[in-house]
């Protein structure tokens, strides 16, 4: 009971931050920042630490985002664990070329790597769900939503570097959300 | 309000069991992963409009555990990567802290008189810069990340947080899992 009255709370504090309603605001479906995420958002192929199985399906729950900044012309999407490599970092997620029209991105999007999927960490290409090294505390999935006033038609291929770049001095705005997990 | 607040932080810990044994992890007193900080660790000087920012600029506590055993120093950043529109912001370097040192206290990493070696911030100053987010924008989010180093506490003052990227490449043998702090005004 006490539980369910520290839960009803907390819904009641998460209510109260939406105070902040009128910003630019990204929100993975589903998830609260700085939540867990489910093990079918988790890579569905093999540990970079030590081969072993990362046990998840790939399938992210999908994002939307709210109050753009006015001339927004383009969406770029990055999703990078700075905890990932012991310390150097992984870039789980590079997506960009998104027209200023998108809100949101639904798993069956990102399945189908609409709009322009570029290069993460070890070249992969597309959504890489989190996998980090069994017995490390959970990691911190950041994903950040640029807005830009640039068309979307940016070069292929891009890396997150790449990406930083080609959007450099066209960023209207930006916005975060964590999506937190841990080996399981 | 803010015991509630922890109470939700131990309801949140207590639903997503942490099996975890040695990770090497990092606490605060000052701060929680995921929760709004008290304005005591906001910025102390005024936005670009000429606004107050409403805070003290006091540098949270930070302690670590489960660094690797041969860490010879630590260092530790802190970036918003919403912050300047997107281009994100650097807000805290910090190293040269020596190996044997697992906790820095509250304030120690504040302004040029830090402990151990402040780094140049983006506004170009030294030690902590606390958080001045837009009012209008969201809380932003602060990721906080100490580097276990193989290195001695001998790197030259006065690195920026790309500067001491450089220096400590292929020299970072651990990373404390972050703890990211938010903060609204």
């Amino acid at each position: 009971m006490t539980r369910f009255l520290t839960g009803l709370m907390c819904a009641v504090i998460a209510a109260t931050s939406a105070a902040y309603a009128a910003g630019f605001a990204l929100s993975a479906n589903g998830m609260t920042d700085n939540a867990m995420l489910t093990k079918d958002g988790a890579f569905d192929k093999t540990r970079a630490s030590d081969g072993g199985a990362c046990g998840g399906k790939n399938v992210p729950p999908g994002f939307s985002w709210i109050n753009p900044p006015a001339g927004t012309q383009s969406y770029a999407l990055l999703m990078f664990d700075p905890d990932g490599l012991g310390g150097k970092g992984v870039s789980h997620w590079v997506l960009y070329n998104i027209p200023g029209s998108v809100t949101s991105l639904s798993p069956a999007d990102i399945d189908a790597k609409k709009y322009t999927p570029g290069r993460g960490t070890g070249d992969l290409v597309g959504y890489r769900g989190p996998c980090p090294p069994s017995g490390d505390a959970p990691h911190h999935y950041v994903l950040t939503l640029y807005a830009t006033d640039l068309p979307p038609t940016l070069p292929a291929g891009l890396d997150r570097p790449g990406v930083f770049q080609a959007i450099d001095g066209h960023v209207k705005g930006a916005t975060t959300t964590i999506m937190r997990y841990q080996a399981q | 309000m803010r015991s509630l607040a922890l109470a939700c932080v131990f309801l949140l810990i207590a639903a997503t069991t942490v099996p975890a044994l040695a990770a090497f992890t990092i606490t605060s007193s000052s701060i929680q992963d995921g929760v709004l900080a008290d304005k005591a660790y906001g910025n102390n000087t005024n936005d670009a409009q000429g606004n107050s920012c409403g805070g003290q600029g006091i540098s949270p506590a930070l302690s670590w555990s489960g660094a690797p055993a041969n860490a010879q120093s630590y260092a530790i950043t802190m970036f918003d990567p919403e912050g300047r529109g997107g281009l994100g912001v650097s807000h805290w370097v910090l190293y040269n802290i020596p190996g044997s040192v697992t906790t820095l206290a509250r304030g120690d990493g504040s302004g040029p008189n830090a402990k151990y070696t402040p780094g140049k911030n983006t506004a170009n100053g030294l030690g902590y810069r606390g958080p001045c987010p837009p009012a209008v924008d969201n809380p932003h989010h602060y990721t906080i990340i100490v580097y276990a180093l193989d290195l001695p506490p001998t790197l030259p003052a006065g690195l920026d947080r790309d500067e001491l990227f450089k220096a400590i490449a292929g020299h970072t043998i651990g990373s404390a899992t972050g703890i990211v702090m938010k903060y609204g005004r």
